[in-house]
């Protein structure tokens, strides 16, 4: 951490705005630039850490990154305001950024304009047998229709759960109490599990 | 069938659906969800969409890590005057020698702990009475668990406790002296096997 940086932190820490604090002090545009690097990469490497394990692209955070970049530079232009930004007009920035990004992507999608492939589709997976990659589809479909007849709060949990989200995060997301959280997905696997075997999907149905 | 089995089909399933983006939801119900606006059952009707469509999963992922990035970067709301600030780095001070001090300290736990940074509020100040002895701090996005400790002056460890709610009382095995003052702090476990850590807060024992 250069000494600029190191200022500013303490300075952050103090509960001092930047602004204020860096009064009488030079500024370049190299300083401006260093700041707003230094911001964009915590940002993304933050958000990243939290979104990859969820599905979350390196393509669409780059994105949505780039977007916030240019945002902050029009707002702040070749100024040492940038350093003042609050971690609340960081976030409204960060997620009008997000929405434009979502808003070109899906824009293009239906225009018919390729989209690079997603994290799933690019890590690659187990192979099956073919007949056993049949067998698997049916069930995966069952399986997605037997959700679908959930109750609408068992349904988001057990969704969640599903797909990786810890009961932590899920009730994080839907404002809910862990044991709130907990009460839904016990009871919405157990709903699933006796759709399930209605359908005669049994616990010996996977090969 | 086993929940292995279920994640691994669910997965597939929602994979094969999202085909096309007819049914996709708007990207500011996205974000409704994650800042909790409107009614729960339009926010749940929004979750049950996106864990079925890969594509606004991985939006939805975007904004909510954004969102927790947001939350974990809020400076705490005491504290805007460099003389506190200062009472609060003597403090940890204090709390770091005696952390180094004590085989038993937080640090011993392991993982990534970004301490001192008041990435969990502490609301419990002043004086605590035996008689009410609760500590109590503000929930930290994504925390499975929070470790409390409570330690005098020269790093003795008088309390340490593992708890998912935000309120810890201090055990009746801490009995306090005359002008018996300690530090407290909280670490937050958080789902993804980091740590987020306050600072150390003084209070006074009273009987």
């Amino acid at each position: 951490m250069d000494r600029f940086h190191a200022f500013s932190r303490a300075c952050l820490v103090a509960g001092l705005g930047y602004s204020r604090s860096l009064e009488g002090m030079p500024r370049s545009p190299d300083a401006v630039s260093r700041t707003l690097e230094s911001l964009l990469q915590r940002y993304r490497e933050s958000v990243l850490r939290i979104g990859r394990r969820h599905g979350l692209s390196d393509h669409l955070l780059d994105e949505a990154v780039q977007e916030l970049r240019i945002r902050l530079w029009r707002a702040f232009p070749g100024s040492d305001q940038l350093a003042a930004v609050s971690p609340g007009y960081l976030y409204r920035a960060a997620v009008t950024a997000s929405l434009m990004v979502i808003r070109r992507r899906r824009a293009k999608r239906e225009s018919g304009v390729e989209m690079t492939p997603r994290f799933e589709e690019t890590t690659p997976a187990r192979e099956p047998r073919p007949d056993q990659a049949f067998d698997e589809s049916e069930l995966a479909e069952r399986l997605m229709r037997a959700v679908d007849e959930l109750p609408a709060a068992r349904q988001a949990v057990v969704r969640l759960h599903l797909q990786g989200y810890h009961r932590d995060e899920i009730a994080g997301l839907l404002g809910w109490s862990e044991a709130k959280t907990r009460n839904l997905l016990y009871r919405g696997l157990d709903d699933l599990r006796a759709l399930l075997a209605k359908r005669g999907i049994g616990p010996g149905a996977v090969v | 069938m086993n929940e292995e089995d279920l994640v691994r089909l669910y997965q597939r399933g929602a994979t094969r659906r999202e085909a096309t983006r007819d049914g996709c939801v708007p990207p500011e119900a996205l974000l409704d969800v994650v800042e909790r606006r409107g009614p729960e059952a339009t926010r749940l009707q929004s979750v049950n969409h996106a864990m079925a469509c890969a594509d606004c999963r991985e939006e939805l992922e975007l904004l909510r890590a954004t969102r927790i990035v947001r939350d974990r970067a809020r400076l705490p709301r005491f504290g805007f005057a460099l003389a506190a600030s200062l009472v609060l780095a003597a403090g940890l001070g204090f709390y770091a020698f005696g952390r180094q001090r004590a085989p038993t300290g937080l640090g011993d736990a392991g993982g990534v702990t970004r301490s001192g940074s008041d990435d969990v509020q502490l609301v419990t100040t002043g004086a605590v009475s035996t008689q009410a002895p609760n500590l109590v701090w503000r929930s930290a996005t994504g925390a499975a668990s929070y470790v409390v400790e409570l330690r005098r002056e020269d790093g003795t460890l008088l309390a340490r406790g593992t708890t998912a709610d935000t309120v810890f009382a201090v055990p009746d095995s801490v009995r306090a002296g005359p002008d018996s003052d300690a530090y407290w702090a909280v670490t937050a476990r958080l789902s993804d096997g980091t740590s987020l850590s306050s600072t150390a807060r003084r209070i006074r024992l009273t009987p």
